[in-house]
């Protein structure tokens, strides 16, 4: 089948004008076609259509080309068709660290179950989720939004000025906690952590679902490009290490708490 | 039979009422360079240096009323048919080049909503792949009688 499929159109249409027939019940009209220089593999990519009925097309075409041929008619998943809001590049970089950034603060949760539990606390894992939201959420991530994207805003609106005032509360609880690590102190950390845990959650939401949109919206394309550049320039900045580490800590938080 | 979508006869009938907008006054050319066909074209041209590129399909600025306003406007520009235009690797060495050499800034490629221009696309897209800059893709597909049917991200 693929030495047809890398042929002219044509060529294989006037060795088998079935073929024509069969590409003009998908709506490929290509036998009156005067170029038609196009290859069989383009043709059939190239018209997009859905996954089930490529699969069909080719099942028919190697049917008739291969009458002898035991065809096989391959399993076709369907692709979700998405028309709804996209974020440019840079914007959707923000949003792919805020899932990251969303998975640790969900397994807050576990952490101070286990703080809860154990009258020792564990310095290791609580020292590694600080350096987390210090590193990857906010020197990372957040310094990106501070230092370049709000830039391209007016930093005197309202939601921008609350944005901000989150991440200086965040840093406040952060650093309550560390202290509280200093001290042994369980019930400092439970409260802290438990408090960044609601403030983040909702700041993220916040920039998902309202200010990100909003933003990404306003911006030119020009801009967009921009953005794209800063921020590359700020993450080889940070170097690799940075998110790599983080991330591999998530990836242990997961081995330990995400269910089997 | 109806033929290759891209290459079907189809007329597209317009009153006097159907025209809308200001008909008035003339507007200046938004072009800011030449030549603009894509073999033409160098990418070490010095206005291409960290532009926004407009990589159009060749029947795009016909189809599109207002092409020099709200498209042209601020780009540079290279046009190109994936359907008739011969040596076409080249086009993707050149792409390349502009992301690289030229260091531009986006890239936008205008396409038609006919089947037979996606490969414009799938050649710009070649071309990002085979850059070691990276830079934002945007898609414009544009349909027969000049709408925009989809202006999106890559």
């Amino acid at each position: 089948m693929q030495n047809f499929m890398n042929r002219s159109i044509k060529e294989v249409i006037e060795q088998n004008p079935r073929i024509g027939e069969i590409l003009d019940e998908y709506n490929i009209g290509c036998v009156p076609c005067t170029v038609a220089t196009c290859l069989l593999k383009d043709v059939v990519t190239i018209h997009n259509l859905p996954k089930k009925d490529e699969a069909m097309l080719m099942y028919r075409m190697e049917k008739e080309l291969y009458p002898d041929r035991d065809v096989q008619l391959k399993e076709a998943v369907e692709e979700e068709k998405k028309d709804e809001f996209r974020f440019s590049p840079p914007m959707q970089e923000l949003v792919d660290e805020h899932v990251h950034i969303k998975q640790l603060v969900a397994y807050i949760s576990d952490v101070l179950e286990l703080v809860a539990q154990n009258e020792e606390v564990d310095r290791d894992l609580l020292l590694n989720v600080v350096r987390f939201i210090r590193e990857y959420a906010d020197k990372y991530h957040h310094a990106k939004e501070e230092d370049i994207l709000f830039d391209y805003t007016d930093r005197s609106l309202e939601v921008i000025k609350v944005i901000l005032e989150d991440h200086v509360t965040g840093r406040g609880h952060i650093k309550a906690v560390v202290d509280a690590i200093d001290t042994g102190n369980r019930a400092e950390i439970i409260t802290h952590l438990t408090a960044y845990q609601a403030l983040l959650t909702e700041h993220i939401n916040k920039e998902d679902e309202i200010l990100f949109p909003w933003i990404d919206r306003s911006l030119t394309t020009s801009q967009v490009g921009e953005l794209f550049q800063k921020f590359a320039q700020a993450n080889a900045e940070l170097g690799q290490e940075l998110p790599e580490r983080n991330l591999g800590f998530l990836e242990s938080l997961n081995a330990k708490f995400a269910p089997q | 039979m109806q033929g290759c979508p891209g290459s079907r006869m189809q007329s597209f009938e317009k009153t006097d009422k159907q025209v809308t907008g200001n008909e008035a006054g003339t507007r200046q050319s938004e072009l800011r360079q030449w030549p603009i066909q894509m073999h033409l074209v160098s990418p070490q041209a010095p206005y291409f240096e960290k532009s926004d590129v407009l990589l159009a399909a060749d029947c795009a600025p016909f189809a599109l009323a207002d092409f020099h306003k709200d498209h042209l406007k601020g780009s540079t520009l290279a046009i190109a048919c994936p359907k008739l235009d011969s040596g076409q690797d080249a086009y993707i060495e050149k792409i390349a080049a502009l992301v690289d050499e030229a260091s531009i800034n986006t890239l936008t490629v205008m396409i038609m909503q006919v089947p037979c221009c996606s490969g414009l696309l799938a050649l710009a897209k070649q071309g990002l792949e085979r850059a070691k800059r990276k830079i934002p893709l945007k898609i414009v597909v544009v349909s027969l009688q000049g709408e925009i049917l989809s202006e999106n991200w890559a």
